[in-house]
C-alpha cells in the first residue's frame, strides 16, 4: 500500500473531496481556466519583451544612414567607412546592403551577405548564398518547398533557394532573404560602390550616444544615426501598449477567482458543525486546518500546474500567430517566441502566488474558529439561523 | 495518571441578548473516580446533556472548574483541550453522525488525526463493529440505517479510541433488550479498565440492570447523589450471582 493511501489525513481529505464531485470538477476547471488566462496574459508580454531583447542583442550599437531631405539614401562605402574609422571608439565598422523587395504578393527583407554574416551562416551549418542563390527565412515561403524565388525590386530576379535559415534563428530571419552583396544591391537598386547603411559597434553601450554625436560630425553628408537603445525604447513603447491590452483579461479572471474563494469560505462556514464535531472527536484546530490545506492543494495545485502548462503550450507552440501578427506584423507561420528562464520563473511564480494565496488565506480564515471555539459553540452556532 | 473527573462549584447559564439569563447548572460539586460507572437521571431539559458536554470538555462552564486527572481542563486553552479530548469518547443524544459517510467511516473518524496508519484504524473499527453487531453495515451510509443501528454506530465511534473518559447521552433509547445488555457490557468493560464512564439516561432498563456504581439526579440545575438500590453496583451483565 502506498504511503499516500496509508496516511489517514490525506486519504480522508481525498475522500471528503470525492463527496462533492461536481463541486470538485467545477472548481478545478475554473482554477485551470483562470490560471490559463493569467499565465497567457503575463507570459505573452514577457515573451515578446525577451524576444525583442534577444533580437536587439544581435543588432549593432549604432546604425548610420545617409539622408537627403529626410529620405534615406545609399552611402558611398569607401568614404563612409573612412569617415567612421576617423572617430575614436568606433569599432567593427561595416557596410550593409539591405532593404525591402516584393516576393509574389508579400514584402520581404533583402540582406546582402558580407564576410561577417557568411561566418555566422557557416557556424550554423548553412552555406552562404552564391550568385543567383538565396537563403531564406521560413516565413518567406510559408514553410513550402519552393525551388525558385522571384524577387521584384529595382530589377526582377529569379533565385534558386539554396537553403533555409535554421529554426533557431527564425526570430531574427523569419521574413528575410539573404543574397550575395551584388544580387542584393541590384534588386534594391543600390549603385556599385554604395551601401544601405553602416553598422558600428562601441566598446560599451553607454558610450553610444556620445559616439553618435561624434560620428554625425565626422561625415561630410547629412546622416541619421540610430542607436540600439533608441530602437529598444521604440520597442518598449509598443510592448507596453500591447502588454496593457493583454493584461486586461486579468481583471475579470481575478474577479472570478475572488468570487470563487468567497463562495468557498461561505460553504466552509456553513460546515462549522462538522468542524465542531471533529473537534469533539479529538481533532485539533491544526488537524482541521491541515486537512483543509490538503484538500485545497489536492484541487488547486494540479489545476494551477495544468493551467500553467496549457498556457506555456498556447504561447510557445505553433499557433501563436496572433501575437506575432500583433507585434511584428507577420501574417504567416510565426516563429516561436523566446522566454528566458528567469522570466518563466517569475511568471509562473507570480501566477502560482496569485491563484494559490487567496485559497490558502481562505483556508486559514475559515479555520480560525476551529482553533479557538469550543466544539459545542461550533455545533450549536451552525444550527442558529 | 488515573483518570478522574472532579467538578468544583460548576455553574452554567445561557446569556441571550434581550432575554433573561437561563441558569442551567448551579454549584455542582462531584467526583467521578477512575473505574466509576455513573448514571445521571433527570427530567427533559434539566441540563443533563449540557453537564455531559462540560465534563467532556466540549463547552466551558460559566463558573467553577472541572479537573481531569487533577488538571483544570475547563480552564485550558483550546489547543491543549483539543489534545486532551483524544482521551474522551462521547455519544451525543442526537448522535451527530455524518450521514454522507458509511458506518465504518463514521467510526474511524476519531482515529484519522491520531498518527495511526489506515490498516490499523480499519482493524480497530472492525473490532468495535463486531462488538456492537455492526459488521454487516460497514459500508452502509448512516443516513440509511435504523435508529438503533445509528445509536450503536455512535457508541462504536466513542469506543474506538479506548477512551479514559466515556460520556454517553441516552445510549440505549432505540435498542432492544439484547442490545441494551451488549451496550452495558461494553460500558462496564471500559469502567473495569479504569475509565470514568458517565451515562445520562431515562431508560429504566439501565436502572434495572443494577450495574452503576453511582446514581445521580439532576433537577433545577442541581446534582444530587441518589441512595444506592439493593443490589446496585458490582453486578455485571452475565454475572451468575
Amino acid at each position: 500500500m502506498s504511503r499516500f493511501v496509508r496516511h489517514p489525513l490525506m486519504a480522508w481529505a481525498v475522500r471528503d473531496l470525492l463527496q462533492h464531485p461536481v463541486e470538485l470538477v467545477i472548481t478545478a476547471m475554473a482554477i485551470l481556466l483562470i490560471t490559463l488566462v493569467l499565465s497567457v496574459s503575463l507570459l505573452v508580454p514577457r515573451a515578446l519583451s525577451d524576444t525583442a531583447r534577444r533580437i536587439l542583442s544581435k543588432s549593432p550599437d549604432l546604425v548610420v544612414r545617409g539622408v537627403n531631405s529626410g529620405i534615406p539614401v545609399p552611402l558611398p562605402v569607401r568614404e563612409a567607412v573612412a569617415s567612421a574609422k576617423a572617430v575614436p571608439g568606433a569599432l567593427n565598422i561595416r557596410a550593409r546592403w539591405w532593404g525591402i523587395a516584393k516576393s509574389g504578393d508579400r514584402w520581404v527583407t533583402v540582406v546582402g551577405v558580407d564576410d561577417r554574416l557568411a561566418g555566422i551562416f557557416r557556424q550554423w551549418g548553412v552555406a552562404p548564398p552564391l550568385a543567383g542563390e538565396a537563403v531564406t527565412g521560413r516565413g518567406v515561403t510559408s514553410g513550402e518547398k519552393i525551388p525558385v524565388l522571384h524577387l521584384s525590386g529595382a530589377v526582377d530576379l529569379s533565385l534558386t533557394i539554396a537553403s533555409l535559415i535554421p529554426k533557431q534563428l527564425d526570430m531574427i530571419s523569419h521574413d528575410t532573404v539573404y543574397l550575395t552583396k551584388d544580387d542584393a544591391a541590384s534588386v534594391l537598386g543600390i549603385a556599385s560602390g554604395y551601401c544601405s547603411d553602416l553598422a558600428v559597434d562601441v566598446f560599451h553601450e553607454n558610450e553610444a550616444p556620445a559616439l553618435a554625436a561624434d560620428l554625425r560630425q565626422a561625415f561630410p553628408w547629412p546622416v541619421h544615426i540610430v542607436g540600439r537603445m533608441d530602437t529598444a525604447g521604440t520597442i518598449q513603447r509598443r510592448y507596453s501598449r500591447l502588454g496593457g491590452y493583454l493584461m486586461l483579461p486579468i481583471i475579470p479572471a481575478m474577479t472570478v477567482l475572488l468570487i470563487m474563494v468567497g463562495i468557498a469560505v461561505s460553504i466552509r462556514r456553513g460546515r462549522r458543525a462538522e468542524a465542531g464535531l471533529l473537534k469533539a472527536l479529538g481533532w485539533t484546530g491544526a488537524d482541521i486546518l491541515q486537512c483543509q490545506l490538503l484538500k485545497t492543494l489536492t484541487v488547486v495545485l494540479p489545476a494551477v500546474i495544468l493551467g500553467s502548462g496549457a498556457a506555456y503550450t498556447v504561447v510557445f507552440q505553433p499557433g501563436m500567430n496572433w501575437a506575432a501578427g500583433l507585434w511584428f506584423g507577420w501574417e504567416y507561420t510565426a516563429p516561436p517566441l523566446y522566454l528566458s528562464a528567469s522570466s518563466a520563473g517569475l511568471v509562473f511564480t507570480s501566477v502560482n502566488a496569485i491563484v494559490l494565496l487567496p485559497w490558502l488565506a481562505a483556508d486559514l480564515f475559515s479555520s480560525i474558529n476551529a482553533f479557538t471555539a469550543d466544539p459545542m459553540e461550533l455545533i450549536e452556532g451552525a444550527m442558529k439561523p | 495518571m488515573n483518570p478522574e473527573i472532579v467538578c468544583e462549584n460548576v455553574d452554567f447559564s445561557r446569556h441571550r441578548s434581550g432575554k433573561p439569563v437561563n441558569t442551567v447548572l448551579t454549584d455542582i460539586n462531584v467526583r467521578f473516580k477512575s473505574g466509576t460507572l455513573a448514571m445521571i437521571t433527570g427530567e427533559t431539559g434539566s441540563g443533563k446533556s449540557t453537564f455531559l458536554s462540560i465534563l467532556a470538555g466540549l463547552r466551558r462552564p460559566t463558573g467553577g472548574r472541572v479537573f481531569a486527572g487533577g488538571k483544570p481542563v475547563s480552564q485550558w486553552i483550546s489547543r491543549h483541550k483539543d489534545l486532551w479530548r483524544r482521551r474522551v469518547g462521547i455519544v451525543f443524544q442526537d448522535l451527530n453522525l455524518m450521514d454522507h459517510l458509511s458506518v465504518m467511516e463514521n467510526i474511524m473518524l476519531p482515529m484519522i488525526c491520531r498518527r495511526m496508519e489506515l490498516p490499523e484504524i480499519r482493524r480497530r473499527s472492525r473490532l468495535v463493529m463486531g462488538e456492537l453487531d455492526l459488521d454487516e453495515l460497514a459500508g452502509e451510509r448512516t443516513g440509511t440505517i435504523s435508529g438503533g443501528q445509528r445509536q450503536r454506530t455512535a457508541l462504536a465511534r466513542a469506543l474506538i479510541g479506548e477512551p479514559d473518559y466515556l460520556f454517553a447521552d441516552e445510549p440505549s433509547a432505540f435498542q432492544d433488550d439484547k442490545s441494551v445488555s451488549r451496550i452495558l457490557t461494553l460500558l462496564a468493560g471500559r469502567a473495569d479498565k479504569g475509565a470514568v464512564v458517565v451515562v445520562c439516561s431515562h431508560d429504566q432498563r439501565l436502572r434495572d440492570a443494577r450495574l452503576f456504581t453511582a446514581n445521580y439526579r439532576l433537577a433545577i440545575g442541581r446534582l444530587t447523589m441518589m441512595p444506592p438500590m439493593a443490589g446496585d453496583a458490582g453486578h455485571r451483565p452475565g454475572d451468575k450471582s
